[in-house]
């Protein structure tokens, strides 16, 4: 085993580790065993370097990517956590079944999805990841292989659904699916002046649409601050064809080391949004598009990440709740001004749910925001911590590779409570990465 | 429908050509040591293309075992194709090494195959026609330091099936050898290789596409029987010296 270079996926990070590709369950156990301290890795694309750490074995889970069990009456089905969203979404949707949780690119991995709790496009509809879980299969070296679920081990359940996979290897994982409303999916895009009508907009449609998220340019400031598209997507039963199949490209984790220059600076951020903007209004309102492009729709647009270059990019997303969506947006918009930032991406989403322990979550409305990965947009993105903690909001924690204990402590009420019963379950910390190190669970 | 027997189907090539065999409709019976992910591997090749798997969780290093699947081997029937990818290796095989990993390498790598290789071809079918992959290795080209008893028994395995070609040259039995360069797998993985590995998948697929042809001896990748070459080409005062 040798020590490798692994990079975090925005860029940010650079880590000195080892990894082990299992591809047997007797190898994966005894690779387990005999590290001092490891982590499961899916695709590795962690934008905050959730898969691996410093010293640290990372387990790359791809070789365990099988279906188990298939549910073709009831929708059950039981998959390995190295199994691509892309192979699942393809698997079930030949088969008339759909899972609408999905992250937006197809090698992101189920495990992946499991660790994080991630939320898809339609999140205030059906909630996250965790919500559609019907049992989890992980492997502690110190408890063997426990199954855990809403009715059995519910502490170890609990602690897995976003627990950043500090509770075992996760093996399997059972998932409960909704049948496919059609065979094609009908997009319809609205324009929208600024971030406020667009919330507007975006909440009066939740119950017409599937899908409900939005693309903002934030580098216009004054009233058409937020101008952009919203983007709002149901199943329809069409004449395109079903989904193929789908053979992507595994992400290069290393593009932003290799490709060297910056393209982004306030000139090209605004060019790429003026031009985004243009073709999105100029194309025409109602659109039937393929079920893949829908699901995935960063794929093929991977370019967008090798702009930033060497220096790599950061990602801001934060839940505010409803109430406090005005003061987030002028707060936001002060920011960008009082630092220059050239902001590459600004995108909505709204949702519902209760807050568990670190898991991103809870009512509101979601801002995501990409700039390039500065010194300035360090500052500017502490910055937006404060505004963030003063009106209550919670940053998501899988997209930040700069996220410190204290400012989650001050955003997530149950940090305490998450940090103290990691730790009664694996004193040793036997899992660990370079984001439980920083984070300080 | 044809149905053909993988043996070393958990993993690697063998998992790989099980899948794509499946996919192109081909019934399959997977043979190899590990239950848990032979039955994960049946399990999913079954539920995506809806055809028949049979496994056997057989270590093949045990006599015992190595005879049980003997006698399963003359019960099969309609078996078209048999694709031999089991292989082992250890880490430190420089031919000094304990003799009971010496024997276990001989073993997997050569002995096992060759009494499932002499049981099967007695039971075949002589009128109907079988086609038996050997997957080799490159490592056979000229002997070195690193991989010894490996490269030694996978040298003997080759050959053998060399001679198992002359035996059977007017017969319907055919004997395919692939001698595979570097494959990502468990074996490659985290290695530092003089080349890129090619995915499991890819060399399944480039495999499967010989199945046809009347070739019996293919490298894959094809560059490597130039690489090969070349090896063999190099005078000894400095092949002493390569640290390969």
């Amino acid at each position: 085993m040798n020590r490798t270079i692994i990079n975090s996926f925005d860029g940010t990070e650079t880590i000195f580790g080892f990894i082990e590709r299992p591809e047997k369950y007797n190898h994966l156990f005894q690779a387990v065993k005999s590290s001092s301290g490891c982590i499961a890795r899916g695709a590795g694309l962690s934008y905050c370097a959730a898969g691996s750490g410093n010293e640290i074995t990372s387990i790359d889970m791809t070789k365990f990517n099988r279906i188990l069990m298939f549910d073709e009456t009831n929708g059950t089905i039981k998959v390995e956590s190295g199994l691509s969203v892309g192979d699942f979404i393809s698997f079930i949707v030949k088969r008339g079944w759909y899972f609408n949780v999905i992250p937006g690119y197809p090698s992101i991995t189920i495990g992946g999805c499991v660790a994080f709790n991630v939320h898809g496009k339609s999140q205030y509809n059906i909630g996250t990841f965790g919500d559609h879980i019907k049992e989890i299969t992980i492997f502690h070296p110190d408890y063997g292989e426990i199954i855990c679920s809403k009715s059995a081990n519910t502490d170890v359940f609990d602690l897995t659904i976003g627990g950043f996979g500090l509770t075992g290897v996760i093996l399997s994982v059972t998932i409960v699916l909704s049948r496919l409303q059609g065979n094609i999916v009908l997009r319809q895009k609205v324009k929208c002046r600024n971030l406020s009508e667009a919330v507007e907009k975006m909440f009066s449609s939740k119950n017409e649409y599937e899908n409900v998220y939005s693309w903002n340019n934030l580098n216009i400031s004054g009233k058409n601050f937020g101008r952009g598209i919203i983007y709002l997507e149901k199943f329809h039963q069409g004449t395109l064809t079903q989904f193929n199949e789908y053979n992507y490209t595994r992400f290069n984790t290393d593009f932003s080391k290799k490709t060297g220059i910056n393209f982004i600076n306030h000139f090209t951020a605004e060019l790429i949004c003026y031009l985004y903007y243009s073709k999105e209004f100029i194309s025409p309102s109602f659109a039937t598009i393929r079920i893949a492009d829908s699901t995935f729709p960063i794929y093929g647009k991977e370019i967008y990440y090798y702009l930033f270059g060497s220096q790599g990019f950061r990602e801001y997303q934060l839940i505010v709740p409803f109430t406090a969506a005005d003061e987030l947006f002028s707060g936001v918009q002060n920011l960008i001004k009082k630092f220059g930032i050239p902001v590459t991406l600004g995108s909505l989403k709204i949702f519902k749910g209760e807050n568990k322990y670190l898991s991103f979550c809870k009512d509101g409305v979601c801002l995501a925001i990409d700039v390039p990965a500065t010194a300035k947009s360090q500052t500017f993105f502490s910055e937006m911590d404060n505004l963030a903690m003063r009106i209550n909001g919670i940053a998501n924690i899988s997209k930040d590779s700069r996220l410190n204990a204290r400012t989650i402590n001050g955003m997530y009420s149950q940090y305490g409570k998450f940090r103290s019963e990691l730790l009664k379950y694996d004193p040793g910390k036997y899992f660990t990465s370079s984001l439980r190190e920083r984070i300080e669970v | 429908m044809n149905t053909a027997v993988i043996l070393g189907a958990s993993s690697g090539v063998g998992r790989a050509l099980a899948d794509k065999l499946a996919r192109d409709g081909c019934n399959l019976v997977l043979i190899a040591r590990s239950k848990r992910d032979l039955e994960a591997n049946a399990t999913n090749i079954s539920l995506k293309y809806n055809i028949d798997v049979q496994v056997y969780a057989i270590d093949i290093n045990e006599k015992y075992e190595r005879d049980k699947l003997i006698s399963y081997v003359s019960n099969w029937k309609n078996i078209n194709s048999v694709f031999i990818t089991v292989g082992e290796m250890v880490e430190d095989d420089n031919g000094l090494q304990d003799c009971n990993i010496v024997d276990r390498l001989v073993n997997s790598n050569f002995l096992s195959i060759t009494h499932f290789l002499s049981a099967l071809i007695q039971s075949a079918d002589k009128r109907v026609s079988l086609n038996i992959f050997l997957m080799s290795s490159i490592t056979i080209s000229r002997p070195r330091k690193s991989n010894l008893v490996y490269a030694t028994s996978k040298m003997a395995i080759d050959f053998y099936c060399r001679g198992l070609q002359h035996l059977l040259a007017d017969t319907s039995i055919r004997i395919v050898i692939f001698r595979l360069g570097y494959i990502d797998t468990a074996m490659s993985y985290g290695k530092k290789l003089l080349l890129h590995p090619v995915s499991p998948g890819l060399a399944a697929q480039k495999i499967l596409t010989k199945l046809n042809k009347r070739r019996r001896i293919y490298y894959y990748p094809g560059y490597w029987r130039y690489i090969v070459f070349a090896v063999k080409m190099v005078p000894w005062i400095i092949y002493k010296k390569m640290g390969f």
